[in-house]
């Protein structure tokens, strides 16, 4: 079992700026809202679904959730997470506890099971009771279910990977989804978070972080925290990014090196000297290498080496072989430095701006991928086949006919980002606007014929088949 | 109601099927003696594949189709996963209705990977009591062995001219345009076979004005083609190895293509390039070698920065002759 940590200093920032009570727990509104009324239908007596799984990816506050839960409920918390031994045993024992014993509240105050005082069972990290090592361990999970008088939590990853093993458990769980977190919400939480722990952070820097996270918000914390460390700015300097200006000092002339020098061993030792991953090291590469190198052949060599080390870079990945890396290191240092057999154009080095372009651009792609995913489905298409050849046509059907577009809206339940994409206007302008509520009058006055039944089957979504 | 042609006027039943004179007598018997092995349609793109499968499975079950026909499609998600989970989920479905079983259509099948094929032909067998499976592809042969062997295969061919004509007269007819014999002609050259490109070419010369002749034609097939990988391809063969680049930054970050999504296009377009054969040789394999990269999941920039790389090399061994 694990203890609490005692709140305060000392501790990391994404356990010190845990929400505390459910009403922090902004991004997941829908999952709040559904995890107070199963707490409140144990106010009065048992609900009939004793456990909830919250399902969702890492780091987006769903132990938080189930924490503050219990404050707000005035339970006090068993718990119980992976690097707990769970097998059968473990888990009545935890349980019985859970439901029999008696203990001390957080405030000191005596408490008895029996005379009111609930415990919530929290079970972390359900998804990896293991079969083998933890033996027994649905199974005792589902029987709990079924026997205890207390509200228990699974928490969950892959909620697949646990409901497949059991029936029951689905059967007998409700489940709350979480969502990741939005950019915009995330990038709110990351200042406030900078201005209480006193460091001032700035835009750019906190784009990147969201781009990075892909919704993992403890993941974005310690980004922050791990960049903040021993600063009281983290600023997007001069190139704008992950507190790179101490970089460019460092990683500049052994840039130079591999692409000035021509002398493999240079750039090798370059390469090595410097405090950067290769994957790191790669973009910089990269972004310069087309700068430097003006004869096609040249070019053609560097990219060569460079591709293949990009391709170690990956198995090193996918493998967590990183042993791999010294030969990516090299193919990027020494492979592209004699690559080069005419001269070089010299001129000022660059900073890598493509991955701040794709942070910057991460909420488009989105909208634009959840646009292709509504085409799709209307169309009987694949996603890319939309973006690869459909969109050109669609956007010029839309664009030209006002009655067309109002339909496809309504009928796809298009919001704003995507009929800006479609418009290929703004978001904020007056067209998408006033699309957006012509088509909800045509939703609204179908809902209404829908009821009646004359909605044709044809033009139903099979969402139930996605 | 106002709605894209493709949808609107797609055939619901077999009959209405054109083209496909003999794979259509084929299903038409499956749905008169309601009973289905599991299928393999294969074939490219706009030549009826879906089409005939949500209509085959309306002839077969009749009004109330839809609660047992589902489509997935396999390219958007062609991980193990989606077998294992999705697909699985919903194979194991009891049929609605009284039929004895349903139809699940996986739409690009293709695309899934071999591990994710090895796990359908399981999902196949096990379930094969409450689902049949239609596969698409566009290759038949990307699919493995045993699952090409557990499907009845039906080649789909590019549609001939009777047919896009056929079926294009019974649209204009329905909207009330005019298409004069040499828009007719073009619209037959621009479709290359592809009803829904037909079809899509239709609707946006309709939505320019009436009249649809040939130079309207024309001047839609050349808007409503993706260009950018063409400029792509034209500055690298050029030796503008930072322009192609500015267009390849473009087609993944505004254009929130994939690599994989540009290898395709590039791979398309490499037999219309005007560089000798052996050239096209060279590309290809490249071209090739990237793709497997990718597909291990190496970065897509930083490869396909070296395939352009190579098209600049080739571009001015050209300028040299």
């Amino acid at each position: 079992m694990t203890a609490r940590p005692i709140l305060g200093a000392g501790m990391n920032w994404a356990e010190r700026h845990r929400p505390k009570d459910l009403d922090d727990i902004v991004a997941n509104p829908t999952a709040v809202a559904e995890l107070r009324k199963w707490a409140a239908a144990w106010q009065r007596g048992r609900p009939d679904k004793k456990a909830v799984i919250l399902q969702g990816l890492p780091g987006i506050g769903k132990t938080s959730a189930a924490l503050a839960l219990a404050k707000e409920m005035g339970w006090s918390v068993v718990e119980m997470n992976a690097s707990d031994s769970r097998n059968a045993e473990a888990i009545r024992k935890v349980a019985t506890r859970g439901a029999v014993l008696q203990t001390f509240s957080d405030s000191g105050e005596f408490l008895r099971a029996d005379q009111g005082g609930r415990k919530l069972i929290v079970l972390d990290e359900a998804d990896n009771v293991f079969g083998r090592e933890d033996r027994g361990g649905i199974g005792a999970i589902v029987e709990t279910i079924q026997t205890s008088g207390q509200p228990i939590v699974l928490i969950a990853n892959d909620y697949y990977g646990l409901t497949r093993r059991s029936s029951s458990l689905k059967r007998l769980s409700k489940t709350i989804k979480f969502q990741p977190i939005h950019d915009d919400a995330m990038k709110n939480i990351l200042r406030t978070i900078a201005t209480e722990e006193g460091v001032e952070a700035a835009s750019e820097v906190l784009d990147v972080i969201v781009e990075r996270s892909s919704g993992d918000l403890r993941s974005a914390i310690n980004d922050l925290e791990s960049l903040a460390i021993g600063k009281d700015t983290v600023r997007g300097t001069g190139t704008k990014a992950l507190g790179y200006r101490d970089r460019e000092r460092t990683i500049f002339p052994a840039i130079e090196e591999i692409l000035r020098s021509g002398d493999a061993r240079r750039a090798k030792d370059a390469a090595t000297g410097l405090d950067e991953s290769p994957e790191d090291l790669i973009l910089w590469v990269d972004q310069n290498l087309g700068h430097e190198f003006g004869r096609p052949d040249d070019l053609a060599r560097g990219y060569d080496a460079l591709s293949r080390a990009d391709v170690f870079l990956g198995r090193a990945r996918r493998r967590q072989s990183f042993g791999l890396w010294s030969y990516a290191k090299e193919l990027m240092s020494s492979g592209v430095a004699s690559a080069r057999k005419g001269r070089g154009r010299g001129g000022q080095l660059e900073f890598p701006y493509y991955l701040i372009q794709m942070a910057r651009s991460r909420a488009q792609r989105g909208a634009r991928t959840s646009l292709a995913t509504k085409l799709a489905r209307h169309l009987h298409v694949s996603r890319t086949l939309v973006l690869d050849e459909l969109l050109p046509t669609i956007r010029m059907l839309f664009q030209g006919d006002e009655e067309l577009r109002v339909n496809l809206t309504a009928t796809l339940g298009l919001e704003d980002a995507e009929v800006a994409l479609l418009m290929e206007e703004p978001e904020s302008s007056h067209a998408v606007k006033h699309l957006l509520e012509k088509a909800a009058l045509v939703a609204g006055s179908r809902a209404t014929e829908s009821k009646e039944g004359s909605l044709p089957a044809f033009d139903e979504d099979e969402s139930d088949a996605a | 109601m106002k709605e894209i042609w493709v949808e609107k006027y797609r055939p619901k039943t077999l009959d209405e099927v054109v083209g496909q004179d003999e794979i259509v007598e084929r299903l038409k018997a499956y749905a008169k003696e309601a009973n289905l092995p599991h299928l393999l349609f294969a074939g490219p793109a706009g030549t009826g594949k879906t089409t005939s499968a949500m209509a085959l499975a309306r002839d077969m079950f009749g009004e109330n189709w839809r609660q047992n026909y589902y489509e997935l499609n396999s390219s958007d998600e062609r991980g193990i996963e989606t077998v294992r989970t999705k697909v699985k989920e919903i194979a194991r479905l009891a049929p609605f209705g009284g039929t004895s079983f349903k139809i699940i259509f996986l739409d690009e099948a293709d695309n899934l990977t071999a591990d994710a094929q090895a796990a359908m032909r399981r999902t196949m067998e096990t379930y094969s009591k409450t689902s049949r499976f239609i596969l698409s592809a566009n290759y038949s042969s990307r699919l493995i062995e045993p699952i090409q062997s557990r499907t009845a295969v039906f080649r789909f061919r590019p549609l001939k001219p009777e047919a896009i004509r056929e079926y294009v007269s019974r649209i204009a007819k329905a909207e009330k345009l005019k298409i004069t014999d040499e828009g007719m002609e073009a619209l037959v050259y621009v479709a290359e076979g592809d009803m829904r490109r037909a079809v899509n070419s239709l609707q946006v010369a309709a939505s320019l004005g009436p009249a649809i002749d040939a130079d309207v034609l024309y001047k839609v097939a050349s808007t409503i083609r993706p260009e950018e990988v063409k400029k792509l391809i034209e500055k690298a063969l050029e030796g503008e190895f930072l322009r192609a680049r500015e267009v390849l930054d473009r087609l993944l970050i505004e254009y929130g293509l994939s690599g994989e999504d540009i290898v395709r296009q590039l791979h398309r377009s490499v037999f219309d390039l005007n560089v000798p054969d052996e050239s096209k040789v060279r590309l290809l394999d490249r071209i090739g070698e990237t793709d497997f990269r990718l597909t291990e999941g190496s970065s897509e920039r930083i490869q396909i920065e070296a395939l352009l790389a190579h098209f600049a090399l080739i571009g001015q061994d050209l300028s040299k002759k």
